[in-house]
């Protein structure tokens, strides 16, 4: 804070140093917890809990959807790169709390298109098609939905 | 005597049809030089590696207009690899633009002439299609296969257009034929898993195997020499080493931005050269469907309409052509899943002279690409895309629509070596001869003087076939 005449009042000194401080080591705290709750995990965590999110109203057998959030990491259609940090956090953030509550985030048309492939990938590679889309029946992975690996697999047909 | 009967560049459509041609008619001694300037990537290498050509075709030409996207693939087969295989004819009154609705040219020939071509072409594609379009496209034969299903709200699109919507006609398989399996819906056309679809490898190699037929790969056709008016050979590139070979008939088949640039960098000065480059428009159309699933069609495109093509409307705005699709998109809604379609309209496109190709002694190998004028006439239809959608929809359950924005491109290249009878207004005669240079042949959508809305690959490829019998005998 400075004085009439532009120079720096020292009596304010001590209490600005104190304010400072409290919403520096706040905010370390804060970007601290977000760091860790979005780097610290792995993609295929943030794979899984899209999915789930997603689709909170289907009973998912969850050995199967870890099972496919693994695969899907090694889906080179897919865009997971171990290396892109800020990336992953994104989509840690972003696999909890749905886009829409993000009306300003930058990425935000191509996360929504990430999250509809991934989380077709899934209905693909699973049963729920062969279930006649019974929305009461657990829903089992079969194995990883890939037209060059199983042709022929379409729910459309 | 010159090293060969016949040097044929390119292994795409045009060129492969021509050679198919070619081949019933010239002696057991004949002598054919084919120049193919990528690599044989296999259907195998390709599914391997999830991708058509080891060539990255947009590294092949100088793009100067960033909005605007050209789309094609190099190597043996050419666009075979990677087209959605999707093969109408085009109307009887797409040859005469000019003389019915007052735009565009007319062509040299008419689609009686050009008929007996589709036939044999679509014989040799093995096309599925419906033989209740006999209205819009007079057959002399049925179609060869019989058509793919209809999904649900393609029916209902046919209740309220019967003379207007049909199945379309494909070569993505409606059963197996030799060598092709029948079309199992995987939904990736551009690289069909299991080979469904027809590619110059699986239905046409054998005329490459041909004990008459030389084929050079990653052979690049550089230029055609002349002589008093008449081709004599071709210069080429293989493995950093120009080379040359003599011919008594030369045919390009690279497609309408290289078979342009190699004539003008062989010093070809024809004032249309190059010129009116153009292809169509799109615009996706994405549905949300209440109550009706999109189900039961059995390929990815199904359906075709004409019901905005032909009509007085064309005097003032570009036709319109409907594809429906399944691409596998699910909605990803409790109870809604499959309750969703997709529609393509597709406008044609004047050719104007503005838009080029060009040679630029600076960099010899690059074709330099110009499309810089959208014309008025296309725009006008584009404006007019939610009342096309109204009239078309009428009938299905819609929810919502999701209209998408004009695409960069639909992966059709036309014009640049437009055909017709009077060499002033036309770089190539009817049969595709250059004027004035009786033994030079430029095949491709390079030579049609419209575009129409319709995907040009079947009537290119009839096109090569009518060409050979007119230059051959
Ligand atoms: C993704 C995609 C989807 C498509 N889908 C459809 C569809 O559904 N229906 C339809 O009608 N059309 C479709 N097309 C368009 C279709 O692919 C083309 O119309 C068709 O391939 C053109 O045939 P062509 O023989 O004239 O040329 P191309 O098929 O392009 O063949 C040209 C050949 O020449 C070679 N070549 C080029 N330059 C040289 C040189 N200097 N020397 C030697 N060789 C050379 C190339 O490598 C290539 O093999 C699609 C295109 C794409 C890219």
């Amino acid at each position: 804070m400075r004085g009439a005449d532009g120079h720096a009042d020292p009596e304010n000194a001590p209490r600005l140093h104190t304010r400072r401080w409290f919403l520096g080591s706040l905010g370390a705290l804060l970007a601290g917890s977000l760091g860790w709750w979005g780097v610290g995990r792995e993609w295929s965590a943030s794979i899984r809990s899209l999915v789930a999110r997603r689709l909170y109203f289907l009973d998912l057998d969850p050995a199967g959807l870890d099972a496919f959030a693994r695969d899907a990491m090694a889906d080179p259609q897919l865009p997971f790169p171990k290396h892109m940090h800020v990336r992953r956090w994104f989509f840690s953030l972003y696999s909890r709390v749905p886009v829409r509550l993000f009306p300003l985030l930058p990425a935000r048309d191509r996360l929504a298109g990430l999250e509809a492939r991934v989380v077709q990938k899934y209905l693909l590679s699973t049963d729920f098609f062969l279930q006649g889309a019974d929305e009461s029946v657990t829903v089992r992975y079969r194995a990883y939905f890939d037209p060059y690996r199983r042709p022929c697999v379409n729910p459309f047909l | 005597m010159a090293d060969y009967d016949l040097i044929l560049v390119g292994t795409g459509f045009a060129s492969s049809f021509f050679l198919k041609a070619y081949l019933e008619v010239a002696p057991a001694r004949a002598r054919v030089l084919v120049l193919e300037r990528g690599r044989h990537d296999s259907h195998d290498w390709q599914v391997r590696h999830r991708r058509n050509s080891s060539t990255v075709a947009s590294t092949t030409f100088v793009n100067e207009t960033a909005a605007k996207d050209w789309v094609f693939s190099i190597g043996f087969g050419g666009g075979s690899n990677c087209w959605t295989a999707g093969a109408p004819r085009f109307t009887p009154d797409d040859f005469r633009m000019e003389s019915t609705y007052g735009v565009g040219r007319d062509w040299p020939i008419g689609y009686s002439d050009l008929e007996p071509y589709y036939q044999d072409a679509e014989e040799l594609m093995a096309i599925s299609g419906p033989d209740d379009s006999q209205s819009l496209f007079p057959r002399s034969r049925p179609y060869p296969q019989p058509p793919h299903q209809f999904s649900r709200p393609d029916a209902l699109l046919k209740q309220a257009f019967p003379n207007t919507f049909f199945q379309q006609p494909t070569a993505r398989a409606r059963h197996a034929t030799q060598g092709r399996p029948g079309c199992c819906g995987s939904m990736v056309c551009l690289l069909c898993p299991v080979d469904a679809k027809f590619t110059i490898e699986n239905g046409c190699s054998h005329l490459y195997a041909d004990p008459r037929v030389t084929l050079l790969v990653e052979a690049r056709a550089l230029t055609v020499e002349t002589e008093g008016g008449v081709a004599s050979g071709v210069s080429y590139e293989q493995d950093g080493v120009v080379k040359g070979a003599s011919a008594d008939l030369v045919v390009l088949g690279a497609n309408a931005l290289f078979n342009a640039h190699i004539l003008l960098r062989s010093g070809f000065r024809h004032p249309l050269l190059g010129r009116r480059l153009n292809e169509q428009t799109a615009v996706d159309v994405r549905v949300d469907l209440d109550g009706l699933e999109n189900v039961g069609g059995s390929t990815l495109i199904t359906g075709t309409g004409y019901m905005f093509y032909d009509g007085p409307h064309r005097a003032t705005r570009a036709a319109a052509y409907v594809s429906t699709l399944n691409h596998l998109s699910l909605r990803l809604e409790r109870g809604r899943w499959r309750q969703r379609m997709y529609l393509t309209i597709s406008f044609e496109a004047l050719g104007l002279d503005e838009n080029h190709v060009s040679f630029d002694p600076a960099r010899p190998d690059l074709p330099v690409v110009v499309h810089a004028v959208n014309s008025p006439y296309v725009l006008r239809s584009l404006e007019r895309i939610p009342v096309l959608l109204d009239e078309l929809l009428g009938n299905l359950p819609v929810e919502s629509l999701a209209i998408g924005r004009p695409t960069s491109n639909e992966a059709h290249i036309i014009g640049t070596t437009v055909m017709g009878d009077d060499p002033e207004s036309s770089v190539l005669d009817r049969h595709l001869v250059y004027h004035g240079v009786h033994n030079l042949v430029v095949l491709g959508s390079g030579a049609f003087p419209t575009s129409t809305p319709t995907p040009p690959t079947l009537t290119l490829s009839a096109l090569a076939l009518w060409s050979a019998k007119g230059v051959l005998g």
